[in-house]
């Protein structure tokens, strides 16, 4: 009887690529490795040196330096290197010193290269580039979470639960509910003499609009129903459908299939699918009546982003829908501050600035906000309403577990809470003489978003230095050099020291270093072509329609963010399901072999784009 | 007259009493140049599963072996037999090596195995961790099977350890073949079987050898056993 080697088997199952062999062949290949160990400092390979093996490390760590002494990349244990050589069936181009000391599984050319030949998976992730390779990687996590958790990301088709109950146009009110009682239902789509869907009646409808108003209710039903209607059509996912719903503050989505009604879902049909729905919330946060209630509501966002990113969603749809919860959160306090208040007196509008204004924020962030108010403003007479109106709503969202912004980016700073010429004059000035402090601004200002009050006022603001910005070199190439300030930590991959602060040493900064060098270049694509677009991975497709960057490079720039951005949710969902406070600073431990791959290849992306904004518009400035 | 107590005349000794067969094969072969470099040494780690600790009385149940050769462990030589034993299992001893009844009697009779080994283990240096165990068993199966004594070149890595830490150190199952693991962040096994073990004790002997501060030559670890 021969050697099992079954703990070998199980190692090298674990280690990428070969997880993508099978397992009688992973069992034949474990029997066929050799295994060394070299003491700390070590020279493993020498460059120049005749090797024809790939070397996997199974405890330690090894360092690799180019033929001039420069530091490259560290490996670290279920790590490969020697593959260059193999493939390219030249020396070592590299010196690879053990860091630790190390136990080495050694795999002969020969096999590596029947491997190659017989997988191309495994083959791939040798000679594939970043790009391709963190394509692959999302599609294969796209695919693992729709094991776990289909429901939220099936089409609604599943979760339609009747056939349309309908009727024609020409019913009296009386008539459509005499048909909602017999059929027991709520809501009755209404029908043309063509099957189209021209409107809904609900329950609520006849209460306030029928008896409450007192409406003969032999009028036609025509007359009562709701015209304007938001349908999906069958394909639509049950999270986009959740999505729409809460945008629009509907309980009922008509499915439509070339403007058939084929069914309806409504909000407790998507409550079935997860126990704590943020459309359910959305409702909630619409029903409270005080700051207290308003903060238990938010107190459950963090719950919310766990199952939201365990359901599979992807990442950017993630943060719309936790963004959607702040900006409802935001809402309400407004018109709470409002009722207590009395009407404004002018128009203005409530701005977002920074995470929530680009539909972007995770869990509680800082506030970023400011007002804008019309040009009516009389300061002697309106300034005291809205400095009330404003620490009403920003001590709320401070209550709400939005604190305080530090750099009183707040529309409670009276510089932030201005009449729209002002605001149109801060605007010239920040593109016309982009000092630093106003390129800080910049990221902060240029990301605004109106959410309550006259979008009108914030339109005219926007048309004005988008106006401004667009193809202004000079501009475009400081806020360029701005956007480069932030790299992705490729050094994180040859060595963890990347926090210098004491309690975050040793960890990666996702937000910082992953995500935020990402939202800096979309915005300048935008910007650079008056772009309305403020999300960012909005602003990445419209950077590709409008071929401010080439489809490929939008492509993989859109990959890159949906990777480090995945991964730096998921972080924060493991976070709070071990009751921990989420951050954005990842342990080195705590990535997969997956993972670790990938985040490499995305931060690689982000590197070579980077590069390629400095060419582009900071060539001509540095001129 | 020296050679007369050395470890070369009491091979020589042995093979004139031993039988034609795998155990004359064995001894057979010249004992290792004892002042070659360890790194050109042909080695054979080692490890057995016993009933006990006492050779007279009780019985081998595997044996699990693999090369080591220039430093390398070579995983395609790695070797694990059961063998067949004649009294039933104690209940207490096959909660440590849970190896059960149905699986020993899927084994191989003690003599095959111990052939099997004999050859494994010709021209090689056995590595063992507490090479006694080994040696002694061996020794033991020699005699019933084949009426004669064996000699084997032995480097014990418990011996090794014992030398490398301080004294006041070795309680406390410090030099045991987990901890001494773990000492030199070795990948410490789940399972306990004669390879698993074997092969703990091949990458033990790597790691310690890497800490010597000159390439050792074999004569400063070998011994010869039993």
């Amino acid at each position: 009887m021969h050697g099992e080697l079954e703990e070998i088997y199980e190692f090298v199952r674990t280690v990428r690529p070969f997880d993508e062999l099978a397992d009688d062949e992973l069992r034949k290949l474990s029997k066929q490795l050799t295994i060394r160990y070299f003491k700390r400092q070590q020279k493993i390979l020498k460059t120049g040196q005749e090797t024809d093996s790939l070397f996997i490390i199974r405890t330690g760590a090894a360092d690799i330096f180019n033929a001039d002494g420069n530091f490259i990349i560290r490996v670290n244990e279920k790590g490969c290197f020697g593959f260059v050589s193999i493939i390219n069936q030249k020396p070592s181009s590299s010196d690879v010193i053990a860091h630790e000391d190390s136990l080495v599984y050694i795999l002969s050319g020969d096999l590596f290269r029947r491997l190659c030949e017989q997988h191309s998976d495994f083959k791939d992730h040798f000679v594939m580039a970043e790009s391709q390779r963190l394509r692959k990687a999302l599609s294969q996590l796209r695919n693992s979470h729709f094991q776990f958790s289909a429901r939220l990301a099936a089409p609604v088709t599943g979760i339609i639960r009747r056939e349309p109950v309908m009727s024609a146009d020409n019913l009296s009110i009386h008539q459509a509910a005499a048909k909602m009682a017999t059929e027991n239902v709520s809501t009755l789509m209404i029908v043309d003499a063509n099957e189209n869907l021209i409107g809904l009646i609900t329950d609520r409808d006849i209460r306030n609009r029928v008896v409450a108003a007192n409406i003969n209710i032999n009028d036609p039903v025509k007359s009562v129903m709701t015209q304007q209607l938001v349908t999906i059509s069958p394909d639509t996912m049950a999270f986009e459908a959740g999505l729409l719903m809460m945008r629009h503050n509907v309980h009922h989505l008509p499915v439509v299939s070339e403007n058939k009604p084929i069914g309806l879902i409504s909000t407790t049909d998507l409550l079935k699918l997860s126990n704590q729905s943020p459309v359910y919330t959305i409702s909630e946060v619409a029903k409270a009546t005080s700051i207290s209630q308003l903060s238990n509501i938010s107190q459950t966002i963090p719950e919310i982003l766990s199952q939201l990113v365990n359901s599979g969603l992807p990442a950017y749809q993630v943060g719309q829908m936790v963004s959607t919860l702040g900006e409802n959160i935001n809402i309400r306090l407004l018109q709470l501050a409002e009722q207590k208040l009395g009407s404004a007196p002018i128009d203005y509008c409530w701005l977002a600035a920074g995470s929530l204004g680009r539909r972007e924020q995770l869990l509680h962030s800082d506030q970023d906000n400011a007002l804008l108010l019309s040009n009516d403003f009389d300061k002697p007479s309106h300034e005291e309403y809205f400095l009330l109106l404003t620490r009403y709503v920003s001590d709320g969202l401070n209550e709400c577990g939005y604190v305080y912004c530090p750099g009183e980016v707040m529309a409670t700073n009276p510089k932030w809470r201005q009449p729209l010429n002002e605001w149109k004059n801060y605007f010239t000035n920040w593109v016309t003489k982009p000092e630093p402090k106003a390129l800080m601004y910049c990221s902060i200002f240029f990301d605004m978003r109106s959410i309550y009050g006259n979008n009108e006022l914030f339109d005219n603001l926007k048309a004005h230095y988008l106006n401004l910005a667009k193809d202004n070199n000079l501009f475009l190439s400081h806020l360029s050099v701005n956007a480069l300030q932030n790299t992705p930590p490729l050094g994180f991959f040859r060595q963890f020291v990347l926090v210098n602060d004491k309690e975050h040493k040793n960890q990666l900064n996702l937000k910082k270093r992953g995500t935020a060098p990402i939202v800096d270049l979309a915005r300048v694509y935008a910007l650079a072509d008056g772009l309305n677009s403020i999300n960012t991975h909005n602003r990445i497709l419209d950077a590709k329609a409008y071929a401010v960057i080439s489809d490929e490079a939008a492509d993989n720039l859109l990959d890159a963010y949906e990777f480090i951005n995945h991964f730096r949710m998921q972080h924060q969902a493991n976070q709070i399901s071990n009751k921990l406070e989420p951050d954005n600073f990842a342990n080195p431990d705590e990535l997969s072999a997956f993972e670790r791959d990938h985040l490499h290849d995305a931060f690689k992306i982000v590197a070579e784009m980077q590069k390629y904004l400095a060419q582009r518009y900071t060539a001509s400035h540095m001129r | 007259m020296f050679k007369f107590f050395g470890a070369d005349a009491k091979q020589s000794r042995l093979l004139k009493a031993a039988p034609e067969g795998p155990l004359k094969n064995f001894l057979g072969h010249n004992l290792p140049d004892k002042n070659q470099l360890l790194e050109d040494a042909n080695l054979l780690a080692v490890d057995f599963e016993t009933t006990g600790l006492d050779s007279n009385n009780d019985e081998l149940l595997s044996i699990g072996f693999v090369q080591i050769n220039n430093l390398e462990i070579d995983l395609s030589t790695a070797a694990h037999y059961l063998i067949k034993t004649n009294n039933d299992l104690v209940e207490e001893t096959v909660v440590i090596h849970k190896i059960t009844d149905d699986q020993i009697s899927t084994g191989l009779a003690l003599k095959d195995a111990v052939a099997h080994f004999l050859q494994a283990l010709k021209g090689r240096v056995m590595v063992a961790h507490h090479a006694k165990i080994e040696s002694g068993f061996t020794q033991q199966a020699c005699r019933n099977i084949y009426g004669c004594g064996i000699i084997i070149p032995v480097i014990d890595t418990l011996a090794i350890e014992a030398s490398r830490l301080p004294k006041e150190q070795h309680a406390n199952n410090n030099l045991n073949l987990n901890m001494c693991c773990k000492r030199y962040n070795l990948p410490r096994y789940r399972l306990h079987d004669a390879l698993s073990d074997a092969l703990s004790c091949a990458e033990l002997l790597l790691a310690q050898i890497s800490h010597c501060s000159t390439a050792p030559r074999l004569n400063r670890f070998i011994g010869y056993l039993p």
